[in-house]
């Protein structure tokens, strides 16, 4: 199971098409291999700054920032792959 | 026609900030500011500041040079009426608008500070409220008026940025923000669709 993070903040366009591409990539990957949540920034500026995040949308694999902005679709499904097959 | 310039600058600069693309970006910056050496916050504010106003007064003082000799109240009604739909559409559908990296036209772009980097950046979301004080300017075919207009955006655009910097982020402002976020595009529109209104009074 892979831990994904959307770091995003309130009516960020950019922010819902992450979280919309990220849910298409969830559920053809499987419900069951990855657990996502949305995290407001300016509710979770701590975290986020821990994490290194510097703008909205950005993207954390198991505690990690890879995406410090709006990947492509190809691109984050690459990296959950890379990510699924380390956790094997 | 200047006092509309200014006027609109700082309002527009304002809004800016509190719009959905930046305000998570620009409080993030002012949090790690906050957390750095008073020395480090200041040249990192210092390089934002001075780095968006030469930016802004640039654009704005081009636009008053090129000059614009007349905008009919109707041209005016209709760019800020699409300008408002445009605001109000995107929280439900996504633009694909892009950033403006300005200081991606420097050579020395990877050993940029953040500061400048935000400061050289027009994102997306302000993309209309730069248009807007643009066409003011150009309208005025006052380079000097434009390049104050410039000082003005920028320093109303960092003003909470400075803000941020320097306090305590408590639990109370962080939902101000939440807040300030989700309202702040309903509120743009609303201020645009005003201003047209304000000329087909005028106007009629």
């Amino acid at each position: 199971m892979i831990k994904v993070e959307v770091f995003s903040s309130p009516g960020c366009g950019k922010c819902t098409q992450a979280k919309n591409v990220l849910k298409a990539i969830a559920e053809e990957i499987g419900q069951d291999k990855i657990t996502w949540r949305d995290v407001n920034i300016l509710e979770e500026m701590d975290y986020a700054v821990e994490l290194g995040v510097m703008s909205s949308p950005a993207i954390a694999i198991n505690g990690k920032l890879i995406f410090s902005s709006l990947p492509s679709a190809a691109k984050l499904r690459a990296a959950l792959d890379k990510q699924l097959a380390q956790t094997r | 026609m200047n006092t509309l310039l200014l006027i609109a600058a700082a309002g527009l600069g304002l809004l800016a900030f509190f719009e959905p693309c930046t305000i998570a970006t620009h409080t993030l910056f002012a949090l790690r500011a906050n957390r750095d050496t008073a020395r480090s916050r200041w040249r990192a504010l210092a390089q934002l500041v001075v780095s968006r106003s030469v930016l802004l007064a640039a654009i704005f003082s081009i636009a008053a040079w090129i000059g614009l000799q007349a905008f009919s109240a109707g041209a005016a009604m209709f760019m800020l009426g699409v300008i408002g739909a445009i605001y109000l559409v995107s929280r439900k559908i996504y633009f694909p608008v892009p950033h403006i990296e300005f200081f991606r036209l420097l050579p020395v772009r990877a050993r940029l500070a953040q500061a400048l980097k935000l400061g050289l950046t027009l994102p997306a979301c302000t993309l209309p409220l730069v248009a807007v004080v643009s066409v003011i300017s150009a309208l005025s075919q006052r380079p000097d008026m434009a390049l104050l207009a410039g000082l003005v955006f920028a320093g109303m655009f960092s003003l909470p940025t400075l803000w941020d910097s320097t306090r305590e982020l408590n639990a109370a402002h962080r939902v101000f923000l939440t807040q300030a976020a989700l309202i702040s595009p309903y509120l743009t529109a609303l201020l645009l669709w005003s201003g047209a209104f304000l000329i087909w009074k005028a106007g009629t």
